[in-house]
């Protein structure tokens, strides 16, 4: 009889599923001044302004709060500032790594909440502006 | 009684946990690499971009480069690991020895960066009484695929030089002799 003390939590998990989902949309260029985002590259012509990477780690209390917010989402907002900043228009062939955390994990994280899950998301991508790249005007000597 | 006094200790931990998270401000750790090359192409070195070419190429091989490093106490890091002497140094290094004009598709992944909490946090450790010098690995994961061009690159056309100041100023005008036609208006004296 013992083992049947844990099937109502194996039935909650199985109904939990193993896949794991996250969306998120990548704002686009609708005017001058505004950040995009793209996981492909751009047209040419294009000056590369740098390489840029944001890693966000944070953890999952409970087993469904995200305190830190570390989602696809947030990390992307927490990058649009440093875009800015370096004076790229956007950032092109964007890669997006996430811990993905299933309704399973949540599940399994409520029970032992007293153990919170570590979760990290990370983009990656090349900084850039749009327009030919400036150039450096040569002064000749006398 | 005894039950209530073991759940206290856990929600307390977890309390602390969530507390320390949300005043967390430096959780994000970016790291930066200077520029890749542009298009047009300044026809400088060897071509690098994350995406597409703009030229017919052909393919040599894939390169990966791990480079390794040591952040000390929070403060400083030795080594190779860091995005821009990877990316810029070794990869375009490598890529001329296997013959190729440039690299394409690069990724890169910083894999452990450290964020400003655990910077200060490895810096706390370090210089406390009786602490001793933290030290972590980083490591940077970079690769591309080495292509050969088989068309020319867009160049980028150089502006003209220009001239300094003190030469662009107009000479000295010699004073007009009565009966001397006067030059036309815009026209460069010689």
């Amino acid at each position: 009889m013992r083992p049947l003390r844990f099937l109502p939590l194996l039935a909650l998990l199985s109904l939990g599923g193993c896949t794991s989902v996250q969306y998120v949309e990548f704002p686009k260029r609708t005017a001058p001044g505004t950040i995009f985002f793209t996981a492909e590259a751009v047209k040419p012509p294009y000056e590369s302004v740098g390489v840029i990477q944001l890693t966000r780690k944070g953890a999952r209390v409970f087993g469904f709060a995200d305190p830190v917010g570390t989602d696809l989402e947030t990390a992307m907002k927490e990058l649009t500032p440093q875009i800015q900043t370096s004076g790229a228009d956007g950032v092109a062939n964007v890669r997006m790594h996430s811990t993905p955390i299933t309704l399973g994990d949540e599940i399994l994280g409520a029970i032992f909440f007293f153990a919170p899950i570590g979760t990290q998301v990370t983009i990656t991508g090349e900084l850039v502006r749009l327009g030919p790249p400036r150039q450096q005007v040569q002064v000749v000597p006398q | 009684m005894k039950t209530m006094h073991i759940t206290r200790i856990p929600v307390a931990l977890v309390a602390l946990v969530v507390a320390s998270l949300l005043v967390c401000g430096g959780c994000n750790a970016i790291v930066r690499g200077g520029p890749l090359s542009s298009v047009p192409h300044d026809n400088h070195g060897v071509f690098l971009t994350t995406g597409d070419p703009p030229a017919k190429y052909k393919t040599l091989g894939f390169v990966q480069i791990r480079g390794y490093g040591v952040a000390i106490a929070g403060l400083t890091e030795v080594g190779d690991a860091q995005l821009n002497g990877t990316i810029r140094g070794t990869l375009a290094t490598e890529a001329t020895k296997m013959g190729g004009t440039g690299v394409i598709h690069i990724e890169f992944e910083d894999e452990n960066p450290q964020n400003d909490a655990e910077k200060a946090q490895d810096a706390y450790n370090s210089f406390r009484r009786n602490g001793s010098i933290q030290t972590k690995d980083r490591y940077v994961t970079v690769t591309g695929e080495v292509v050969q061009f088989t068309t020319p690159l867009p160049i980028q056309q150089p502006l003209p030089a220009a001239v300094p100041p003190a030469a662009a100023a107009p000479p000295p005008v010699a004073p007009a002799t009565p009966g001397a036609p006067s030059p036309p208006q815009g026209t460069v004296l010689h």
